[in-house]
């Protein structure tokens, strides 16, 4: 801290530091004020403003109290310290907040799409309350923002119910914005939130086992390297004790190392299930596009495995939901009647490529953790399929008729948006305007530009535009009905 | 051309059983009062859907027809708003802010249509379109011109029925003749049309001599 003539005096530097920190909350009380001017697609996002600024005025009514507490004066140094410090972490976490709300003002394109994703959610979790928010980068991502936020709630005296229940934020890129059929890809996302409300590390977790031998193969490979000599890494571990203690540490840092990689690639290909049994094919087909088209097959991270290996899994995951009586082996093209013609043979060349090659890893980390989830892949699909309750799971072989007759609608240059059944129309399910668009996008791009006159961008990019249409019409219908 | 009445609407509209005779009118909300069906109406309601476009009145000094890419220019001058059914959009005095119907229509080839305000809205100031012509086999949503041309601010709602549509009998479709390729075509949002003001024409327009500047003299004495 600097003290210059016109800075604080050396032995007020307490009342310095929490005048500093009011300011602080005075700047952010007019950023929630600015905030509260935008316009905003869902209810969700002005709750949470007035959330940010009732915890902004608590903050700054302690601050206040703190300031002019006698006693602060007489607090040794560091205590002083962090009683002030708590309240700058607790600013990161809600100027965060703050950034993702004005950035839900800008999503005007995606806004129908927040209302019938939440209407998803509903059924198994009760409640759900999304945020959706434009990213800088090609990427989609998930939040528990109640989680973040619950430490301002618990370290401000709140009670629970400040806070909306089951909040979450959920990113998708701002480029692809208006690539409606690609944001079928939200549904991994909220599967992150499904996959914690389930538990399902607990469920899935038991099948994997980390392979001893190849654990001590890399221990022995990094020992040759570091200390040069051979140790005899596959020893039994009551014989480590004989073993150098780096040696020792350095095993239970591979275990450890390789764990925490399982721990995240279990997470997000489960997440990548509850996806598939959200919308069905049109979440594969979306994925494909999107993570063959970002990252490429082979390329993974300790916290994402490689887009082959997410693929291999989604297309077994897949073919459990196809019709029974066919082979489960045989081709796309056999599932024809359901899938239809054209996203049956895309989905027959991308498996062929997957398949073309063996799964890449980037380091022996995650070779270990990759080899472990490829030996089991087939009992954790069934495991998941178990696992996902019934009313979360879209059957397209109960929808095939809506699909058809949606995509008919799409080719007509009509959205997605109602099905004729019983007495008159009824909305569409989301999981079919997806499917549809995504048959109508394989096979139908063409025939619609040249019936319109326009090219094949410009018919994709309208046909994206219907899809976001249909979602928004069908949200009407059905909210509509409810309140008939 | 005759005006078609509401119960022949109907038919239309129900009737998927020929493609290109398909009348397209989607969602109908409530259908027996927007198609009127205990009545003889020439005309069927629609609503008033959840986006507006504002333009940004500090950033635009003038709309010059004339320039080359003046829809595109005058398009990122303009604020999108999303107003979802169940909230509202204020509309004051004298502003001026495009629109569009809940509804998406799609006209086959023997119908053009006209939208027309409702008349309980005009007379409370409201004005909805004055582009009104729909062409056979237009697709996409309308839209709309909305203007408050009374003293009071006015609340939208979208959701709400504000104008009606009357369809017309349309003959002499040509086939072979392109189809049309308008940007409003397939619109699914308040859109700026640049049809009107294609390049050639805006070019030829420029190459206009300007006679004013000759001597103005009589050939005769």
């Amino acid at each position: 801290m600097a003290t210059t003539s016109s800075g604080p005096a050396p032995e007020s530097w307490r009342e310095w530091l929490a005048s500093e920190q009011i300011e602080r909350s005075l700047i952010f009380s007019e950023r929630i004020r600015r905030a509260k001017r935008m316009q905003y697609p869902s209810e969700i996002e002005p709750e949470l403003l007035r959330f940010l600024d009732s915890a902004n005025s608590l903050i700054r009514q302690q601050l206040e109290e703190l300031k002019s507490d006698p006693g602060f004066a007489d607090l040794p140094d560091r205590e002083a310290e962090t009683q002030l410090l708590r309240f700058s972490i607790l600013y990161t976490h809600l100027c965060f907040a703050a950034a993702l709300v004005e950035g839900a003002s800008q999503t005007q394109a995606v806004a129908e799409l927040a209302a019938p994703l939440k209407r998803t959610l509903v059924p198994v979790l009760g409640t759900a309350n999304l945020l959706l928010h434009p990213l800088p980068e090609i990427n989609y991502s998930f939040l528990d923002l109640g989680e973040l936020l619950n430490s301002v709630v618990n370290e401000m005296g709140l009670t629970q119910d400040a806070l909306p229940r089951d909040l979450y934020a959920v990113g998708f890129p701002s480029l692809q914005e208006e690539w409606s059929l690609m944001h079928c890809i939200i549904g991994h996302e909220l599967g992150h939130a499904l996959y914690k409300r389930f538990r399902m590390v607990d469920k899935i977790g038991p099948l994997i086992r980390i392979d001893e031998a190849k654990i001590n193969d890399l221990v022995g490979s990094i020992h040759r390297d570091v200390w040069g000599y051979e140790a005899d890494a596959h020893a039994p571990v009551e014989s480590q004790a004989q073993l150098p203690l780096g040696s020792v540490q350095l095993r239970a840092a591979t275990y450890k190392a390789v764990s925490r990689v399982l721990e995240y690639w279990i997470e997000e290909i489960c997440s990548d299930g509850i996806g598939l049994h959200l919308f069905g094919p049109a979440f594969l087909l979306s994925a494909i596009s999107f993570l063959a088209n970002t990252r490429g097959l082979d390329y993974c991270s300790d916290d994402h495995p490689p887009a082959r290996m997410r693929f291999r899994i989604l297309f077994s995951l897949l073919r459990l939901r196809m019709p029974v009586g066919q082979s489960k082996n045989g081709p796309w093209s056999s599932y024809q009647p359901v899938l239809g013609q054209h996203v049956a043979a895309f989905l027959d060349t991308w498996e062929s490529l997957v398949n073309a090659a063996d799964v890449g890893f980037s380091n022996p980390y995650h070779a270990i953790a990759g080899s472990a989830i490829l030996a089991v892949y087939p009992r954790m699909c069934a495991r998941l399929q178990k696992l996902i309750s019934q009313s979360l799971q879209y059957d397209i072989r109960q929808h095939v008729g809506d699909i058809e007759h949606l995509e008919r609608d799409i080719l007509l240059s009509i959205p997605p948006n109602e099905v004729r059944g019983g007495d008159g129309m009824r909305p569409a399910a989301l999981a079919s305007i997806f499917n549809a668009g995504w048959r109508a996008y394989l096979g139908g791009v063409q025939r619609l530009a040249k019936e319109n006159g326009w090219s094949a961008w410009e018919a994709k990019a309208k046909l994206n535009q219907w899809v976001a249409k249909g979602i928004e019409l069908a949200e009407v219908q059905t909210r509509w009905g409810e309140v008939q | 051309m005759s005006i078609q009445l509401s119960p022949l609407i109907k038919k239309r509209i129900l009737d998927e059983s020929i493609p290109e005779r398909r009348l397209v009118v989607t969602p109908i909300l409530d259908p027996p009062r927007q198609l009127h069906f205990e009545e003889n109406s020439a005309s069927i309601d629609l609503r008033l859907g959840s986006r507006f476009a504002v333009a940004r009145r500090g950033k635009t000094a003038y709309i010059d027809t004339n320039k080359a890419d003046f829809a595109g220019e005058f398009a990122s001058l303009q604020d999108e708003y999303y107003v979802p059914v169940g909230k509202y959009f204020v509309l004051h005095p004298n502003h001026f802010v495009l629109g569009e119907t809940l509804e998406y229509v799609r006209l086959p080839v023997d119908l053009a249509a006209y939208v027309v305000t409702r008349s309980s809205w005009g007379r409370h100031g409201l004005a909805i379109a004055t582009a009104i012509g729909i062409h056979p086999l237009f697709c996409g949503v309308i839209t709309l011109e909305l203007r408050n041309m009374a003293d009071i601010p006015i609340y939208l709602y979208p959701g709400k029925c504000v104008l009606q549509l009357f369809f017309h009998l349309a003959e002499g479709f040509d086939p072979s003749l392109s189809p049309d390729s308008s940007a409003y075509r397939g619109a699914t949002g308040p859109g700026i049309g640049t049809s009107a003001f294609d390049a050639d024409e805006v070019e030829r327009i420029k190459r206009f001599p300007n006679y004013a500047r000759y001597p103005l003299r009589s050939s005769h004495p």
